[in-house]
């Protein structure tokens, strides 16, 4: 008996659901595999829409049920990330080191020396600050559809992310040299 | 800036499998569709190590900002517990937190404190402490049997140390290769597992008989209940060998099996989130699951009740044996960790403040109105009682603790208001922490105007909350953690020192403007931090001093983020003041909603 067989399902919500996984599961995967690699992030956005199911009425019939989708992901995976940092602490009480910070699938990919520095500027930001960054710059969304996700008002993301904004700034700054910053270069070019 | 960081995306060009995808959606879809289990994912051995980690954290940072010299046995805390619904006696059976473990052999209950490295005798008739014995090992776990008591030590590797209670001392120490795992006496014999999967038996004389593959978890039905380490089936046990019963045990994390109402218990012990109970027929199989609280940690049978302790989210659970249905979940102030049954009573440790506190299981214990378990919200808990016209009022506790912790407090003010405790455990994201709470009240239709009560690192995420916010009439600061404490604390403490300690910097706040504010400090003349931090850590000389002083400035920065606000010192209190000083936090809410507590005789 495969596992489909045993739920019952109404052919309506079934084609919702399917409709559903065929618009957003790009978005959500993509969204997972930015804060995890690539196997957790599968595991991860399997996990969302197993969730969406459970919660098909609940899910807006507009263009809003991607950042439905993407606010659940946002709590997964920030479940994920307080799991493997409590096995970091663990880790660093069994070695006596101090513990590091988990290493997301967003370091792999930067080779050049100006990406190393913004890479590094990113990595020492705090996790809210990584986290309001990734949302604006990778994930496309907007202050409004941020705040739907976080749980706050537009308002507050946007200050929020301006102060994100200078805060990765300041580090990139310090990490690379203010006189070649990436907005520097990009407004002499 | 922006356009830099889209260069670096990590997921431009990562090609999707969506057949995969979709295929790994509909397995899951098959788990949702009979029985919606917690646990789908496998586990890992780490975990419990890890959350053996998560305890130790949550023991030593209260200790160090809690503990008064040696007055932390005269907690208010032993006399409020007293208003608590069903509550008969409350007993302060050894300092500090720390794992306790219990064995009942008649009248006398044996508790071991593991960090206290004590082993207390408790007369549950008389309900009296009738002898301390310090015990130099770190102890979780006690069996009695063959005239011995039986200790499972963490030390030197793992052993199991025999205790004559003759002459209350050790006599034996048996290495057992690994850290110890179940332990049962049985057939006249010590059987006990150790973390390697190994099942020694042990005679009363304290020699090794046999060793074979096994993890013990449990005796049920006049046999022990042994899972096999590579198959993960379990199977009941006899002296004669195994019986006919098999369980598949496959992503669980068995903590205990015992029986109860004709049925066969297994404790699924995943204290990284909500912990659920399973049930199956003697035979085995027939399987009903049953969610309970974050952390379940302990469970026993009385009266025809299951009862279920939850570390992390501080509630005791009862459900009926006979139906599998939850009949009420009670919050208890601290580390709600092990419950047993003695006397026609349970007997649940509190694992902080470090209380064992006996209930009478028929009493009409306290409820929680509604128990918000959410699989989005992964473990966040609202937990709510009371009722009234005039503001909700929203606990928030330190992020170590649970909302149980609040119970007294909660208690009192539900006469008078909608009260709600609330939070995660292990949460320091305070970001996350609020849009939780706001997402849950909009969700369960806990309608404002809030007043606020924070207790220490609380303070941060009831900042961010009021921040802009319209719904807050009031707010109550209790002991909060002054900003910049962790840094210094970091600073001050020596490497050696056993702690770390992380609070969530949201960055720089507003002021409340003219919120009422009342901000409660704990009483500085006798804090710890000034009295013996420098001698408990190590840390040079005057450290402690200048960590109260810190505190202090906290306490008049706070003080001044409202234009109506009032300071409030609890004499005699140290941090931990919901517990020690609950009646002023009460004082305080009540202040703030225009009443006042009837004065009690």
């Amino acid at each position: 008996v495969s596992p489909r067989t045993v739920v019952t399902i109404s052919t309506d919500a079934e084609q919702r659901f399917n409709a559903l996984f065929e618009r957003h599961h790009a978005d959500v995967f993509r969204y997972c595999v930015r804060r995890l690699d690539r196997s957790d992030a599968e595991d991860i956005a399997s996990e969302v829409f197993a969730v969406a199911w459970r919660r098909l009425d609940q899910i807006p019939d507009t263009d809003m049920s991607k950042v439905w989708l993407l606010a659940v992901a946002y709590r997964i995976v920030g479940n994920q990330y307080r799991g493997r940092a409590r096995r970091g602490r663990l880790s660093a009480r069994l070695s006596g080191l101090r513990p590091e910070l988990p290493e997301t699938a967003d370091v792999a990919i930067i080779r050049n020396e100006e990406s190393e520095a913004l890479r590094r500027a990113l990595q020492s930001l705090r996790e809210t600050d990584r986290e309001l960054l990734r949302l604006v710059s990778w994930d496309g969304l907007s202050h409004r559809e941020i705040g739907e996700v976080l749980g706050i008002n537009e308002d507050t993301v946007s200050k929020r992310v301006s102060r994100a904004h200078s805060r990765l700034r300041t580090q990139f700054d310090r990490v690379y040299g203010p006189s070649s910053s990436t907005e520097s270069k990009e407004a002499s070019a | 800036m922006m356009d830099a960081l889209q260069r670096i995306d990590p997921a431009a060009g990562v090609e999707i499998d969506t057949a995969s995808l979709r295929s790994r959606v509909d397995e899951r879809l098959g788990f949702a569709g009979t029985f919606l289990p917690p646990t789908v994912r496998p586990r890992r051995p780490w975990l419990a190590a890890a959350v053996a980690f998560v305890v130790v954290l949550a023991v030593f940072i209260p200790v160090m900002l809690s503990r008064q010299g040696e007055a932390i046995g005269n907690l208010a805390i032993d006399e409020a517990l007293y208003s608590l619904p069903g509550v008969e006696a409350v007993i302060h059976e050894s300092d500090g937190g720390g794992v306790r473990t219990f064995a009942v052999d008649g009248d006398t209950m044996w508790v071991t404190s593991a960090l206290a490295r004590e082993l207390v005798r408790i007369n549950v008739t008389a309900n009296t402490v009738e002898k301390v014995y310090p015990i130099d090992a770190y102890v979780e776990g006690v069996v009695v049997g063959g005239g011995y008591l039986w200790l499972l030590s963490y030390d030197n590797d793992g052993e199991v140390l025999r205790f004559d209670p003759t002459t209350g001392a050790v006599d034996l120490a048996i290495p057992l290769g690994a850290s110890p795992g179940g332990a049962k006496w049985f057939a006249d014999r010590l059987w006990i597992s150790n973390e390697e999967g190994q099942l020694l038996q042990i005679s009363a004389d304290g020699e090794i008989q046999s060793t074979t593959s096994g993890e013990l978890k449990g005796m049920a039905f006049d046999a022990l209940w042994v899972i096999d380490p590579e198959s993960r089936v379990m199977r009941d046990f006899t002296a004669e060998g195994p019986g006919d019963v098999a369980i598949s045990t496959d992503g669980m994390l068995v903590g205990q099996v015992m029986e109860g109402g004709g049925y066969l218990w297994l404790l699924d012990a995943d204290l990284s989130t909500i912990g659920s109970i399973h049930r199956y027929k003697r035979e085995g199989g027939g399987s009903t699951s049953v969610r309970v609280g974050f952390g379940a940690h302990s469970m026993v049978e009385l009266g025809g009740s299951i009862w279920v302790a939850s570390i992390w989210d501080e509630t005791l659970t009862r459900i009926d044996a006979a139906t599998a249905e939850v009949l009420s979940v009670t919050p208890l102030p601290g580390r709600t960790g092990a419950v047993t049954a003695a006397d026609g009573s349970l007997w649940v440790s509190l694992y902080q403040p470090g209380l064992l506190v006996r209930l009478d299981p028929d009493a009409d214990l306290m409820e929680i109105g509604d128990v918000v378990v959410d699989e989005v919200f992964e473990g966040y808990r609202l937990l709510c009682t009371g009722g009234g016209d005039g503001p909700t009022v929203l606990l928030d506790p330190e992020w170590w603790i649970g909302p149980g912790s609040w119970s007294v407090i909660q208690a009192e003010l539900s006469a008078n208001a909608l009260v709600c405790s609330h939070g995660a455990v292990d949460e320091r994201d305070s970001t996350g922490k609020v849009a939780n709470l706001r997402r849950a009240l909009t969700e369960f239709g806990v309608e404002g105007p809030y007043i606020l009560v924070a207790h220490g690192t609380g303070v941060v995420s009831t900042r961010l909350f009021a921040e802009g916010a319209t719904d807050v009439e009031g707010v109550v600061m209790v002991d909060p953690v002054a900003v910049g404490f962790a840094e210094l604390l970091e600073e001050l403490l020596p490497e050696s020192a056993p702690v770390t300690f992380e609070l969530d910097d949201p960055g720089q706040l507003g002021d409340l403007g003219d919120i009422p504010l009342v901000v409660i400090g704990h009483d500085l003349s006798v804090s710890f931090l000034k009295d013996a931090f420098d001698e408990m850590t190590g840390a040079t000389p005057g450290s402690g001093a200048q960590l109260g002083d810190a505190w202090e400035e906290g306490l008049s920065f706070y003080a001044g983020l409202s234009t109506s606000s009032r300071s409030v010192t609890a004499l005699g209190s140290g941090h931990m003041v919901i517990w020690d000083s609950p009646d002023i936090v009460v004082d305080s809410v009540l202040d703030l909603m225009g009443l006042r507590r009837e004065p009690s005789g």
